[in-house]
């Protein structure tokens, strides 16, 4: 027991470590973008322009803005958007990160559950034409980007067959189908590459034929002994793709007309929304370490060669 | 572990069904509308952006309204603006019987109180919209007081604006919603909350917002009541909902969930010839510019003028644009302004002399190459290299070297950026161009004004500076020489070939056919104004 807290509270240390490291690279350099936070600038004169500076404290030296700006976060505050004029960066991320946190999980654990499963069987039937449609699929789910999918999705089953909505963000889980099945192409097609990979060479290894010598059934060897060993390094892989599905995708967003957190991404950079690109870099830097912890200990559960180990 | 992935699983499954369906207002009027992106603000005195402007006009009441032949019609106000001799004092009363969605009166003070709040630094509005106020940009810097802005109400139903100098535009200029009232009340008690969410507006208009918190991607409009001209508001409820993307536009317009949206040029043809198709035109001219300074063989007016009639703006509006331009009838693109004295439109007083004659551009171009004593002349043709522009100038390219035999055009599509600094560095053949102005239709002719650094032509003419100077001056209050004036320099530009207009692009949405009564708007912000459209039944 004592390990697993001295592991913890370590990775703790560490990961607030990081973050902050984060938070203050792209203060830094966030800083150093050419332009003006606001939208209108082309038509704005000098003295507005100073005057606004003025408002929000942009005037004052870099250093200043730094600590005031981290002093801040620590209770709390993130700051206004400038995009969205005056609002809260706090509420306005709030209000957009639940759909993206959704349609990224359920394609998350959608798309691997599937995916595993086709690779699974891929390696079991290698080299039939089973094993060949799983690998061609995987090959073009990793190729084609998820919005054309979305857009093909959005044409058969909603226009055409018309079994689901459009888009819009008001018809219950009906409404997630769509953009889920879009987002996980890319989970899915990298599962099943993965597992496939891993299972051939796990199925043909020493044990494995043991296993087979003592009598067990194929499905069963397959699913309790070749699957565990070849979940490893998919789950190095998911932990990041997990962050980035939840984090929004602007594209399948725009073409169902969700209100998720993949625009303001791109949009703050692009409009030097200096508090915005701030907090969503802090949150995605957040979910990527926290991902990334949980990845860790979940190595610890499903493979014994990498335990943390006891000191005595 | 299984038992776990299960939970983790069964929990996303429940969270999703958990989402909050929409509901059905039964027996109640509903329009479900769209709007292209969110809007950056929803406080009138914030408002920058057409988006936003658009949606604040919905629950904003503002003192004229523009009509669909951008007249400003009284609104809240009671009659046209009075307007003092030397055109600087404009006085509006309004109407005692308006109301605030809450119920409590509107006055002239929260007119004064909104436009101050605009100008003051501790609002820091990025607005750029307010008329030109005495003192504004001395408040606007905190040099003067919020006191002495030129706006005053003298009386809770009589507002003064002060302007700088007179201003012609100044009652169209009055329909923008950043002079619209702000209840003074309502927003001392919401401090710096006011305006960041539904919850902190008080409508004054003919809508009041709900189910809007900031950044959301749809809203819901409710009829106001109170409004002093409900009984001419017909929907109870407007939804609207935010598409970005055009084609998950149009299947939502195609199924019914929908009752308009917007198109981009080539999902025209697919609409083309039915009821639902809607062009409504802007005020960007796109036109073909000449370096007359760097190039000899345009300095020849005879070869301009060739260019000039050389060209069928019908059928560039129509085969190669599908239909979202119309050709362009002079300098000054039509419906920025009317005559003041009969209401006539731009084409009607100004237009007819920009129009396709290819025997006469022929007998031009044919003058003009004896005169310079060539036989055949190649102007190279610089445009930006969006699809749009490409089309364009190969289309031009054809067109002429097709009607004016010994022309030959060599094209150049560069990004926008390298033909830009090619027109402002005043040394090219022929560039696509183009302008865009708002209200005042002087900045389409002061482009070519001798010392303007827009002026790419570099066209030296002190004719045109002193008819610019005039319009800037003494034609401040004198509104019809003001027009003639206009007419005049417009003719000018054309007589001496110093621009080819080309076309004045227009705006396409899908419309359901049987909504009416709605305005469309090329002036101020927002193209709809939908506060008294109604279903047709």
């Amino acid at each position: 027991m004592n390990r697993w807290i001295r592991f913890i509270a370590t990775r703790l240390l560490y990961m607030a470590l990081t973050l902050f490291v984060i938070a203050s690279v792209t203060f830094f350099l966030m800083s150093a973008l050419p332009g003006t936070p606001y939208n209108n600038q082309d038509k704005l004169t000098e003295l507005q322009l100073a005057t606004l500076n003025a408002k929000y404290g942009f005037d004052k030296p870099l250093l200043v803005r730094y600590g005031n700006y981290m002093r801040n976060i620590l209770h709390g505050d993130f700051g206004i958007s400038l995009q969205f004029s005056d609002q809260p960066v706090a509420s306005l991320l709030g209000s957009r990160i639940g759909p993206s946190i959704q349609l990224g999980l359920q394609a998350v654990v959608f798309g691997t559950i599937i995916g595993t499963i086709m690779g699974a069987i891929a390696a079991m039937k290698q080299n039939t034409f089973v094993d060949v449609f799983c690998q061609l699929f995987a090959i073009t789910g990793r190729s084609v980007p998820n919005f054309v999918v979305a857009v093909i999705l959005q044409f058969i089953f909603a226009v055409t067959l018309n079994w689901l909505p459009i888009g819009l963000w008001n018809d219950g889980f009906r409404s997630t189908i769509l953009p889920t099945l879009a987002l996980s192409i890319s989970p899915m097609a990298d599962a099943a590459r993965f597992i496939r990979t891993e299972m051939v060479e796990v199925l043909s290894s020493d044990y494995i034929e043991l296993a087979r010598a003592k009598g067990m059934g194929e499905i069963r060897i397959a699913f309790t002994h070749g699957l565990r060993n070849a979940l490893i390094p998919l789950i190095t892989t998911l932990g990041p793709m997990t962050v980035s599905l939840m984090t929004g995708s602007l594209v399948v967003e725009n073409i169902f007309a969700i209100p998720g957190i993949g625009e303001q991404f791109t949009k703050s950079i692009l409009s030097n929304d200096y508090y915005t690109i701030m907090a969503v870099t802090i949150l995605y830097s957040t979910m990527l370490v926290a991902v990334i912890f949980v990845t860790d200990i979940l190595y610890q559960l499903i493979d014994p060669r990498v335990r943390v180990e006891e000191k005595h | 572990m299984k038992k776990t992935l299960i939970a983790i699983l069964a929990a996303a499954l429940l969270l999703t069904a958990l989402t909050p369906a929409s509901f059905a207002e039964e027996g109640k009027k509903v329009l479900n509308w769209f709007i292209e992106g969110e809007v950056t603000t929803m406080d009138s005195s914030k408002v920058y952006d057409t988006l936003s402007g658009e949606a604040v006009a919905y629950f904003t009441d503002t003192l004229y309204r523009l009509d669909s032949e951008a007249n400003a019609v009284p609104n809240l106000a009671v009659d046209l603006p009075q307007i003092s001799e030397d055109g600087t004092v404009v006085t509006v009363t309004i109407r005692d019987d308006a109301k605030y969605a809450d119920g409590t009166p509107v006055t002239a003070g929260d007119i004064e109180y909104a436009v101050k709040r605009a100008a003051d630094p501790a609002v820091g509005s990025q607005a750029t919209s307010l008329p030109a106020i005495k003192n504004l940009d001395a408040v606007r810097a905190g040099e003067a007081p919020l006191d002495e802005l030129g706006v005053k109400a003298l009386s809770d139903t009589v507002i003064e604006f002060t302007l700088d100098g007179a201003d012609p535009y100044i009652a169209k200029k009055l329909a923008d919603t950043i002079v619209a009232p702000i209840s003074r009340a309502f927003a001392e008690e919401k401090g710096d909350q006011y305006g960041l969410s539904a919850d902190t507006l008080l409508a004054s208009g003919a809508y009041s917002l709900t189910n809007w918190t900031g950044a959301d991607i749809s809203w819901t409009y409710v009829k106001n009541p109170y409004y002093w001209d409900a009984e001419n508001v017909y929907f109870d409820v407007i939804n609207i909902q935010v598409v970005k993307d055009v084609a998950t536009g149009t299947n939502l317009y195609e199924s019914g969930k929908l009752d308009g949206t917007f198109l981009t040029s080539d999902y025209v043809p697919l609409y083309a010839g039915t009821d639902d198709l809607l062009g409504v035109p802007t005020l960007r001219m796109t036109n073909l510019e000449m370096g007359i300074s760097s190039n000899e063989f345009l300095q020849n007016e005879n070869i301009r003028k060739a260019l000039l009639f050389g060209l069928n703006r019908e059928e560039l509006c129509t085969n190669v644009l599908n239909g979202t331009a119309v050709p362009g009838v002079g300098v000054i693109p039509d419906g920025i302004a009317t005559n003041p004295e009969t209401g006539a439109s731009v084409a009607e007083d100004f237009g007819g002399q920009v129009y396709f004659d290819p025997e006469a551009a022929q007998a031009y171009f044919a003058k003009g190459l004896e005169e310079l004593g060539v036989d055949s002349i190649t102007l190279r043709l610089v445009t930006s290299d969006t699809d749009e522009s490409i089309k364009i100038g190969q289309y031009l390219q054809s067109a002429y070297e097709t009607n004016l035999p010994g022309l030959k055009i060599d094209l150049a599509n560069v990004p926008s950026s390298v033909r830009f600094e090619e027109m402002m560095s005043y040394d090219f053949d022929l560039a696509l161009g183009g302008w865009t102005g708002d209200y005042d239709p002087t900045s389409y002719v002061n482009q070519h004004r001798s010392d303007y650094a827009h002026n790419h032509s570099q066209w030296q003419s002190d004719e045109l500076t002193a008819l610019i100077d005039k319009l800037n001056t003494e034609d401040g209050t004198d509104f019809a020489t003001r027009w003639a004036h206009l007419g005049e320099a417009n003719k000018y530009l054309l007589d001496n070939a110093v621009v080819i207009p080309l076309e004045q692009a227009t705006k396409e949405f899908l419309v359901n056919p049987a909504l009416k009564g709605y305005v469309t708007k090329q002036l101020g912000y927002g193209v709809f104004d939908l506060t008294r459209a109604y279903f047709e039944e």
